[in-house]
């Protein structure tokens, strides 16, 4: 009798636990999508839709964990919703800051899982890899359905590793379980990554599972935090191609901070008719410049073609030093140009007949994105010139190529100077 | 003690060489967060070490770091509005961290420690301060307590005429200062200021060191003083309840509108603090067993008529305050007639000064008030209803709205009533006296037209209380395991407060809003709405059915949910786990019924100036700085070819309207209104010709105009469009007329 009171008891539990688990991800996907039913315009519908989805199936199996009764989840849910509900539905913040999000969820369930349990077993371990894997490759499911890899990096690849994991913990080296996981989740992230961000998770793995004592535990250590910017960058999967780099990048460039961005939240487009853009600048010592830009009708352009002329004029210093002594500067002014296939490209380079028709293939993006309609990711590109001496620039001009084709235009995101 | 000192002074080196480091564009306001963290972490480590030792995790530190990387790189990124999310980011982690402190903290409640309470929330306004001050420019009254404050530290005189004339402001603000309406002058060109020069004075030594920085940092000492004496007040006052003491003030401390209201230059700042510091006093003097001259008592005592004297001197609103309280402890000091004599000349001396230096400045005793501001009886009592209901539930200017953990009062008045029926005891006369000390204040507020505060954040002439109403939340929060229906209900308020707070602090210009029925946090929300949100909401400003049902239905449930709550007993061994995500479900799903309701029940009123009405040219009527601007009824102003529509949710098939409107219409400009459904002209609507021109708001000829019945489908656009009727070309521009509201009735 009491063990069939016990096991109503538990039947009850569970079936709580089960209803818990559902609930959270289901209001939150309901409570996006009466946003986006309410909403006016249809703008950026099947982002929201997608984000509102993302954000739902990464919750689903991180709300059967026993940390879902912790605050600490709750406010994360229903930061996500938030995000996906309240923010402006362009110029690619919201999709950045949701998917930041979702992988800090998931980076903190784990620490606070780890912070209470020393092994995991196969639900802790299936939970934890599927949600990584919907952080890391849920935007392929946008771009291709139920697809051969889509099917493979978000149901068998979390298998496997989840199965990897639970059983090196059940054989007492729950370290080495949770590095070999990492690395199958992971692995398809890092195919785009220089080879020595590969090497360094290797090495750092390596020491975590095997060693001992100091130089383990910062192994250990180094491990989770190249762990933690793999998810957080690499959930902005259609935002960046090679997300560790671009991390270590912005480490790199610390020391070259921006000096100006002339062009705020502006966005130009250069035109036949409105061919040009001025813009003043403070006369700051510059080192380079950075364009973020696309192009429209552009898919005939050839490689090397000119887009548009760039021209800073102002002070040349004639040493780093000078910066500080205007006296010394003298008038100068520098040239260059923005070319197809190596500084921008098609906006839709990414859909497959644009793509085919495309005269020059399109460089890597800078930022992806999704648009209004169809299932394809729009592209920014980054351009960098670098001067060749410090430069007080004091004006920026652009000027778009007249011998391009009339229909062609060229928007401008984003201009900034490099100190 | 010595520690923290030698701790806070290289990290306060650490931020000047920062701010000398960091370029100042384009990292705007995050820089400033970039400079001040050396010292807020100082701060935090400091309130760590009190606490028992609270380290950061590798997670949180990893994170920290990853926002340090983020707060410098973020503009390389080049995503528009990626500044906001950095602030909002790094300001989440910082609340994470201060609530994991206080928590710690109840070790040190019953302790007469007090500076880990104090450095705490001086922690989080600093750190929340340089993006809040770089979001939003000073605002309302505050420039001009700035501009007096720069007066008396570098001139030493409170004559401000120098000072407009040589756009002393631009120390602060880029937007220029005039002096306002009705400030006194001198004979020989003098002009003062309307605003008492005793906060100005308080912040004049701070402005001489370091300038508009010193009086910034002092505004955000006088909050975490204020949070620190309410503290005190409580600790005093419910001596055997430490939890309640620390949950009333983390309350008080960490939520709006205190956390709001830190960083800028409002008198009722260091007025709450006077208050707390009055409360605290009352609660020394009650206990009858120290109420021997004592070294406390003397204390107390001294505390207490300086904290009354000074109310008045801040603000003469504040008599309605000093008064009442001054009051309650000449009855309490019943045992030392000396100190009941101290305290009554005091009083009479104070009172005497103020009226003789009023009656000598600005020709009147009572400065800018007359005998009928403060005939309280003499005002309808709807219009006291709903003036005292709107300093609480409004959804722009009210206390609930800015921070729901506050909806706590509700079940806290419950229990203080309650306590007092079952126990009329001494304790709880003592309660009620001084909460009904605070009635006279409220009466006086509720009674002005301007009760939400003018041009200021929400709740702004209520901040003084918030000590006092922290007060109350401290016996019910004081069970070490609240019963179950608390706990949901802390928490999802707690969540929604956090999330609303987090919005203000990263838009500080959302918490102004004009008094027009909606608020600028809703509007923002509901601008590319397709329905009418702000009609769910109550406004007292515009009353609408949601201004008597909400804050009715609201306290209902708040105190059904924390009282039927209370019988819920959880069973042996079954965690709470289901506590959180179950309050996020509910909000979640309260959201969602908001749409849903919004989007289902019937549109019965279009008003016209609402943001999810769009606006086709036109302007908002009355202008938007008009003084006063409650006096008129507020609307869309119409030239020839302007067009306001919305898409209303039907509740039928056929739509009759009433149109009310103010035909401003030239005879040689005749003018008319189109009314169109889903683009079908459905009626047009000649405007009567007036010789209307400068009118009191009262006497505007406001006409009301029936169209329909015409078809309207659910989700269709039903547009107004103002054309032009002249037969000879003149297309009616000297012609306008201002759309207040459309009533619709569905068939």
């Amino acid at each position: 009798m009491s063990s069939l009171l016990q096991r109503a008891r538990s039947g009850t539990r569970s079936w709580r636990t089960l209803l818990m688990g559902l609930a959270l991800p289901a209001a939150m996907l309901l409570a996006a999508l009466l946003a986006l039913g309410f909403h006016g315009a249809p703008v950026a519908a099947s982002e929201t839709l997608f984000l509102a989805l993302w954000a739902a199936a990464v919750f689903l199996p991180l709300s059967f964990l026993e940390t879902a009764g912790r605050p600490v989840h709750a406010a994360l849910a229903l930061a996500v919703t938030v995000l996906v509900t309240a923010l402006p539905r362009s110029g690619g913040l919201r999709a950045a800051a949701v998917a930041a999000a979702l992988a800090l969820s998931v980076l903190m369930v784990a620490g606070l899982l780890c912070a209470r349990r020393t092994a995991f077993g196969l639900r802790h371990c299936a939970a934890l890899a599927l949600a990584v894997a919907i952080v890391l490759h849920g935007h392929l499911f946008f771009l291709h359905g139920f697809a051969l890899e889509t099917v493979a990096l978000l149901g068998i690849v979390p298998a496997v590793a989840a199965t990897l994991a639970a059983r090196l913990a059940a054989a007492g080296r729950p370290g080495a379980g949770l590095v070999a996981a990492l690395a199958l989740l992971a692995a398809p992230q890092l195919a785009a990554e220089p080879w020595w961000v590969a090497l360094a998770f290797a090495t750092a793995g390596f020491a975590a599972s095997f060693g001992a004592g100091a130089g383990a535990r910062l192994a250990q250590r180094s491990l989770f935090l190249f762990a933690a910017a793999t998810l957080l960058a690499g959930g902005f999967p259609w935002l960046r191609a090679a997300p560790v780099a671009t991390v270590l990048g912005a480490l790199v460039t610390l020391g070259r901070p921006l000096a100006e961005t002339p062009l705020g939240d502006r966005v130009v487009v250069l035109t036949q008719t409105a061919p040009r853009l001025a813009v003043e600048l403070s006369g700051v010592p510059v080192r380079a410049l950075v364009l973020d830009s696309y192009l429209t009708h552009g898919v005939e352009l050839a490689c090397g073609q000119e887009l548009a002329g760039m021209e800073l004029t102002g002070m040349e210093l004639e040493s780093a030093v000078d910066a500080a002594r205007a006296r010394q500067f003298v008038p100068a002014r520098w040239r260059s140009a923005l070319v197809a296939g190596r500084d921008s490209t098609e906006w839709a380079a990414g859909r497959p007949d644009v793509a085919a028709q495309l005269a020059c293939p399109a460089p890597t993006p800078w930022i992806s994105w999704m648009p209004a309609t169809g299932r394809f990711l729009g592209q920014t590109t980054r351009a960098r010139f670098a001067l060749e001496a410090p430069f007080g620039a004091r004006r920026l001009v652009l000027e778009r190529n007249p011998a391009l084709p009339a229909e062609t235009t060229l928007a401008i995101f984003f201009v900034a100077t490099e100190r | 003690m010595k520690r923290t000192a030698y701790l806070v002074l290289a990290a306060s080196a650490a931020s000047f060489a920062l701010a000398e480091l960091l370029p100042a564009l384009p990292l705007g306001g995050v820089r400033g967060m970039l400079v001040v963290l050396p010292v807020v972490a100082a701060l935090f480590a400091s309130v760590g070490r009190s606490a028992g030792g609270n380290r950061p995790t590798a997670v949180e530190a990893a994170l920290w770091g990853g926002w340090i990387l983020l707060a410098l790189q973020h503009q390389a990124l080049g995503i528009p509005g990626a500044s906001e999310i950095v602030a909002a980011t790094g300001l989440a982690l910082a609340g994470v961290r201060t609530l994991a402190l206080a928590v710690r903290l109840r070790r040190r409640i019953e302790q007469p420690v007090l500076w880990p309470f104090f450095a705490l929330p001086l922690a989080l306004y600093l750190f929340a301060w340089p993006w809040t001050t770089t979001a939003r420019p000073p605002d309302g009254d505050e420039p001009y307590y700035l501009l007096l404050t720069h007066s008396l530290a570098e001139d030493g005189d409170v004559d401000l005429a120098d000072e407009y004339r040589d756009k002393a402001w631009r120390n602060f603000t880029t937007v220029p200062v005039a002096p306002q309406p009705g400030d006194p002058t001198g004979a020989n060109g003098e002009i003062y200021s309307r605003h008492s020069a005793l906060l100005p004075l308080a912040l004049a030594p701070l402005y001489r060191l370091a300038g508009p920085f010193g009086a910034q940092l002092g505004m955000l000492a006088f909050a975490a003083a204020a949070a620190t004496a309410g503290l005190a007040a409580a600790r005093s006052r419910f001596p055997g309840t430490p939890r309640g003491a620390l949950a009333a003030w983390a309350i008080l401390a960490f939520a709006p509108p205190l956390m709001l209201y830190a960083g800028q230059f409002w008198v009722e700042v260091p007025a709450a603090l006077l208050v707390a510091l009055v409360c605290w006093s009352l609660a020394v003097l009650d206990r009858r067993e120290s109420v021997q001259a004592t070294s406390t008592t003397r204390s107390a005592f001294v505390v207490l008529a300086l904290a009354l004297v000074a109310l008045p001197l801040l603000k003469l609103r504040f008599l309605a305050l000093a008064l009442p309280l001054g009051a309650l402890a000449f009855a309490r000091l019943r045992s030392s007639a000396n100190r009941r004599r101290e305290l009554a000349l005091l009083a009479a001396a104070t009172l005497l000064a103020l009226g003789l230096w009023n009656n000598w400045r600005y020709g009147n005793p009572l400065r800018m008030y007359a005998g009928s501001d403060l005939a309280i009886f003499g005002v309808p009592l709807g219009a006291q209803l709903r003036g005292g209901l709107g300093l609480f539930f409004d959804a722009a200017f009210g206390l609930f709205a800015l921070a729901p953990i506050w909806l706590l009062l509700v079940p806290a008045l419950h229990l203080a009533l309650r306590g007092f029926r079952r126990q009329p005891g001494q304790e709880a006369t003592v309660r009620l006296a001084e909460v009904a000390a605070f009635l006279p204040y409220l009466l006086l507020i509720g009674m002005r037209r301007e009760w939400y505060g003018g041009w200021s954040p929400p709740f702004r002439y209520g901040v003084v209380l918030l000590p006092a109403l922290a007060l109350l939340l401290a016996p019910l929060l004081a069970a070490k395991r609240p019963a179950a229906g608390l706990r949901w209900l802390c928490a999802i308020l707690a969540a929604l407060s956090a999330t609303v707070a987090l919005v203000y602090l990263m838009h500080p210009a959302w918490a102004y809003s004009l008094a027009n029925g909606s608020s600028r946090l809703l509007d923002e929300l509901s601008r590319n709405f397709a329905g009418d949100l702000v009609r769910l909401f109550p406004s007292m400003v515009r009353v609408r059915p949601a201004t008597w049902i909400v804050p009715l239905a609201l306290s209902v449930a708040v105190l059904a949910i924390a009282i039927a709550g209370g019988k819920l007993r959880r069973s042996r061994g079954d965690r709470p786990r289901f506590l959180w995500p179950f309050s996020a479900v509910g909000l979640l799903l309260l959201w969602g019924g908001l749409l849903a309701a919004a989007q289902r029940l019937p549109t019965s009123r279009i008003e016209f100036e609402d943001a999810w009405v769009s606006h086709h040219r036109g302007a908002l009527f009355p202008e938007r700085w008009t003084a006063d601007r409650t006096r008129f009824d507020g609307g869309w102003a119409l030239t020839h070819g302007g067009q306001v529509s919305a898409r209303p949710s039907a509740g039928g098939s056929l739509c009759r309207l009433a149109i009310r409107l103010l035909p401003a219409v030239a005879p040689e400009a005749p003018l008319a209104l189109e009314v169109r459904a889903a683009e079908r002209l459905v009626a047009t609507l000649p405007l009567p010709t007036t010789g209307a021109s400068a009118m009191a708001p009262e006497a505007l000829p406001w006409v009301t105009l029936e169209a329909g019945p015409f078809a309207l489908a659910d989700g269709e656009e039903l547009a107004f469009r103002a054309v032009g009727l002249a037969t000879d070309g003149a297309d009616g521009a000297r012609s306008f007329v201002v759309l207040d509201r459309a009533d619709l009735v569905w068939q």
